[in-house]
Order: C-alpha cells, then sequence, then structure tokens
C-alpha cells in the first residue's frame, strides 16, 4: 500500500531526515505524514469491512477490521515523537503555519465519521471547513458507524470476535485522540496551549477537543449484555 | 493470520465503489427497483460519492431500439432522481458521455483475443443478426465496471453474466500485472414467491412493455392488464394466472401478498381483484417518487447539469492507468 510505483516504500522516505538544524519540527511533520498514511490504511479496511458486514460477509469483515487495527496501533506510538519537541517550537511551527489545522485532515474525519458517525458536538467546524465539508454527507440516519455495528451483533461465533475487533481498534483510535488531546492541546503541559487559547482551524482548542463524546463500543457493547463487556472494557486487559 | 484472513488483505485493496449498469427502459421497472436500484440506495449512504449509476443508453443505437434516445435516457434520469438516487452521493451519468469507456472495450477486445471468456464470444444477439455493436455490447458493460476501478457491481438477478464477464476480464488483465480491480459482485436475494424472479426480464420485453412503476393509475392499470392478460402470456404450464401477480405484490407487501395467496387458494378473490389489489399497492407505495418524477419534468436545465457534473466525473475518474497498462501490455 505504501509503495511507489517503484518500489520504494514512502515509509522509508518519511524516515530518512535532512539536515537541519530544526530537527524537531522535520520529525513532527514527518510524524504528521506518518499518521496520514495510517488514518488512510485504517480507513481503507474499515470502509470495506462495514461494505462487507452489510453484505452479510462477517467473516470477511473480521479479517478486514484486523488488518485495519495493525494500522491504527502505531498512531499513538508515531505521535509520541512530539514529546520532542519544546513547547516554544511547536507555538512557533504553529505560528507559521498559519491557517492549516488537524482538523482539514480528511483522512481522519472520514476514518472518525466511519467509526463513530457524525458528532453533532463536531458539525459546525467541520460544515465551515471545505475541505472536510463533504463529510457532512455520512450525517444521515440511514448510515451506520463501525461501533454502531456492535448494536446488531449477537454475542457469539463471528459476532463475538467481530464485536472485540471493533473495541480494539476503538481503544487504538481513541488512545491516540486522547494523546493529541492532552498533549498537544496542552493539558499536560499548558505551555504547549495556554488556556483560553483558540485552536487552529475555527476551533475552541481543547474545550473543542474535549466537547467530543463518541459512542464507545465497550458503552455499546455493554448495552447489548454482560457478555461483551470482559472483551471490550480496555480497563480489564 | 489464517489463511482466508491473508486471501482477503494480502492483494491490493481499493476503497469500496460501486458501478451499477441500467438501461433506460428497465431504469424504471419494479424488477429493477427491487433489485440494482434498492442496493444503490443502501449503497449512497453507505459510501456516499462512491456510487455510479451508468445509464447505458448506447444499446438505444446499438440495437435499434425505436425510442427516441435522449429522451429516454432522461426520463430513467427523472425517474431515479424521484426513486431516491441522491446526487450528492451518487454519480449518475450517460454511457455515451464517458468516451474512456469505449476506448477500454476496444483495447480489452484487442487484448484478448483467443482468451475471451466463453459468455462474450457467442452471444444470442449476435446469432439474431444483430450489428457488430451488438456483439461487442457485453464487453462495453464491463468497461465500464473496469473503467471505473469498481469494487462492486450491483447487479439485478438478471445481469450475473456482467459481473462475471468484468470479473473475467480483470483477471485476464492482472495476469501480466496488478492493474485492474476484480469487482465483487453485490447481488441482490431474489425476492422470490410462486416463480417470479424479481427481475423485470420475466415480464418477457418482447411479449409485452415492462411494468413501470412511475405511470399514472390509469396508464398502469392498462399496463397491468395488458402484461397479465391471459395465463399464455406470461407463462410456464402449470403457473397458476395469478402467481406472477401474487409475486409482484410479494416485492411490495409481503404480507399482503401472503393473504391474497390463502385467498385464491380458497376462490375467495377474483384475478381482477388481484390486479387491482397491484394497481393500489403500486400507486401507495410510489406516490411520492411518482410526484417527484412529475415536478422534475420541469426541471430540465437542472438534471442536464447533474448529468454534466456526473459525466465530468465518471471521465476524470475513468481510469487511463488501466487502458496504459493494457497497451504496455499490447506492446503499443
Amino acid at each position: 500500500m505504501a509503495l511507489e510505483p517503484n518500489g520504494t516504500s514512502i515509509v522509508r522516505w518519511l524516515l530518512v531526515f535532512p539536515q537541519t538544524p530544526c530537527h524537531d519540527e522535520v520529525a513532527f511533520l514527518r510524524s504528521i505524514l506518518l499518521a496520514e498514511c495510517l488514518y488512510w490504511g485504517t480507513l481503507l479496511f474499515v470502509q470495506r469491512a462495514l461494505c462487507a458486514i452489510h453484505l452479510g460477509e462477517r467473516r470477511v469483515a473480521l479479517a478486514l477490521l484486523r488488518a485495519g487495527t495493525r494500522f491504527a496501533a502505531p498512531l499513538i506510538h508515531v505521535f509520541h515523537v512530539v514529546r520532542i519537541m519544546p513547547p516554544a517550537h511547536f507555538l512557533g511551527f504553529r505560528e507559521a503555519t498559519g491557517d492549516a489545522s488537524a482538523v482539514q485532515s480528511r483522512s481522519w474525519q472520514l476514518l472518525d465519521v466511519h467509526m463513530y458517525g457524525v458528532l453533532a458536538e463536531k458539525v459546525p467546524v467541520l460544515g465551515r471547513v471545505p475541505e472536510v465539508r463533504d463529510v457532512l454527507r455520512f450525517a444521515n440516519p440511514t448510515f451506520v458507524p463501525l461501533v454502531r455495528v456492535i448494536e446488531r451483533l449477537d454475542g457469539t461465533g463471528v459476532d463475538a470476535e467481530l464485536c472485540t475487533t471493533i473495541g480494539e481498534l476503538d481503544r487504538k483510535l481513541r488512545a491516540w485522540r486522547k494523546f493529541h488531546e492532552r498533549q498537544l492541546a496542552g493539558r499536560q503541559d499548558p505551555a504547549y496551549l495556554p488556556e483560553q487559547a483558540p485552536g487552529t482551524g475555527g476551533t475552541l482548542g481543547y474545550a473543542y477537543l474535549a466537547s467530543h463524546r463518541p459512542p464507545r463500543a465497550s458503552q455499546i457493547a455493554a448495552e447489548r449484555g454482560a457478555s461483551f463487556d470482559a472483551t471490550l472494557d480496555g480497563t480489564s486487559r | 493470520m489464517t489463511s482466508a484472513e491473508s486471501d482477503t488483505v494480502d492483494h491490493l485493496l481499493f476503497p469500496e465503489r460501486m458501478v451499477a449498469l441500467l438501461r433506460p427502459a428497465r431504469a424504471l421497472e419494479l424488477g429493477t427497483y427491487t433489485g440494482a436500484l434498492s442496493v444503490c440506495l443502501r449503497f449512497q449512504e453507505l459510501c456516499p460519492g462512491e456510487c455510479f449509476v451508468e445509464i447505458a443508453d448506447r444499446p438505444d443505437f446499438t440495437f435499434a431500439i425505436d425510442r427516441p434516445r435522449a429522451a429516454s435516457a432522461f426520463g430513467a434520469v427523472r425517474g431515479l432522481l424521484a426513486l431516491g438516487l441522491d446526487p450528492d452521493k451518487s454519480s449518475i451519468y450517460l454511457q455515451s458521455e464517458v468516451p474512456q469507456t469505449c476506448e477500454l472495450m476496444w483495447t480489452l477486445a484487442c487484448f484478448l483475443r483467443g482468451r475471451a471468456p466463453s459468455r462474450w464470444s457467442a452471444t444470442e444477439r449476435a446469432r439474431d443478426g444483430h450489428s457488430l455493436g451488438a456483439h461487442l455490447y457485453p464487453l462495453l458493460q464491463a468497461a465500464g465496471v473496469l473503467c471505473q476501478r469498481a469494487t462492486r457491481v450491483a447487479a439485478g438477478i438478471g445481469q450475473p453474466k456482467l459481473v462475471e464477464l468484468a470479473r473475467s476480464c480483470a483477471k485476464l488483465l492482472n495476469s501480466n500485472s496488478e492493474l485492474a480491480v476484480v469487482p465483487e459482485p453485490a447481488l441482490v436475494a431474489p425476492s422470490t414467491a410462486g416463480g417470479f424472479r424479481g427481475d423485470a426480464s420475466w415480464f418477457g420485453l418482447s411479449e409485452a412493455p415492462p411494468l413501470s412503476i412511475l405511470q399514472d393509475d390509469s396508464v398502469l392499470k392498462e399496463e397491468i392488464d395488458r402484461l397479465f392478460a391471459s395465463p399464455r402470456s406470461h407463462g410456464a404450464p402449470g403457473v397458476s394466472a395469478a402467481a406472477p401477480l401474487v409475486a409482484a405484490l410479494t416485492l411490495l407487501a409481503p404480507e399482503v401478498a401472503h393473504d391474497t395467496r390463502r385467498a385464491l387458494a380458497t376462490g375467495q378473490i377474483t384475478l381482477e381483484s388481484v390486479k387491482q389489489l397491484l394497481v393500489t399497492q403500486l400507486c401507495e407505495r410510489f406516490r411520492e417518487p411518482r410526484l417527484r418524477y412529475r415536478e422534475l419534468e420541469a426541471r430540465v436545465p437542472l438534471i442536464r447539469e447533474l448529468l454534466g457534473d456526473a459525466a465530468a466525473r465518471a471521465r476524470r475518474e475513468a481510469c487511463g492507468d488501466t487502458i496504459l497498462r493494457v497497451k504496455e501490455a499490447l506492446g503499443d
């Protein structure tokens, strides 16, 4: 997937650093590019899995979701690179990139929607950002995001495995998202983003990120019955 | 990873995209609505923007169908919009507006020499004295699917050959290198009852006009009368005259059909009553689409614009890569 037509790997390219006095900035940019690749990889499998589930091909969906989870797993590790970036460099980077924002990441927004649906609290922002406005096409009652698929599964056989895999994928993505919220939005160290500072993309910054309440796989599974709790509750692992 | 899992993920994966090929005359039939169109309606919600509906307007001159081509295709688009296809989520375009399809068909025809799937080379149409275009038409359909890199084909019950041919072509192309998506069928489970196949072809296009669901009540009634005029007009021996009517009812309202079948068995209901019941069900089910269909009659510029935008997108998405690589494989 990450191979160029001539066989070279985009990942290899991303791991080679140029001569520069701003290694942390280059590393941060590369981590964003790697994250984009991982979002797309995860999204591709989630999208195909949703179609497979829709067509009743649940074994196929399971294989696809397991592959998708392998793409989601490194996200948190890749993003840990931001810890090497001092707050002053981060703020300088923010300043230099002007109106650029993580909100504009179409791959992430699509992945988020395929996983959790269009969150009501995100609608105003998505509607304002032209790069991701079309994501709102998923805001309809007939689109069933992946975590909501759990409501339609029974707790046995391949359905139970699907349920577990959806839960794992959910945890991987939320772990990355929580890190983003805590680290870059300044909760871990307010020097990264001072209290009340506006976020990029016209958002409220931390308040915007913290307001998101996606439906969690573990909660939905718990509502379906106790049999799913043990496998889906991240704290039990 | 199990072998089944590796089969699923160890080849190039492309984002989901569905293509449906609809002939203008069939786009508004009950069988199409419950078949390919119902798949499209669901898919456009699942993957908005990735549902491509190609109105196959070329057959009208390929097979010398006696109907004003543009008007027929235009009516089909109106009907599809009225029946729920959303132009923000589905691209509806005319086959004749995407010349890349013809180019791929021609290239495939050259590439496949001696390796043509048997179902392509022996079409009944060719034997019946149709044009060379008619002979090539199945390949044009397959090219329409491959050209858009479709992962799924919304095939009605009458179109399994199309999926089979598109898959055969893709696999042959991929024997050189991975250059074409091998589409999967998204077949609609037949809503069978009483032998009805859920497909418009059951009605026998050569014998009677198809049952169109957006007609006025009176026209619909006449059409049903004509279609089900006598047991001989539709059927295999042993199939009662009412069976196909009940089968059509099953597609619309299974519970009503069940009750009707029982009433017929006990002689509590006549054939005429079943016809009237079918008209009533059709009118009720498609009341709103029929209103929209009429409203859209006056929106010619809008429909023209939608068709133009969708064709532009289909041309953009048409995979020049595939055509180029096939040409390379041919040594061009």
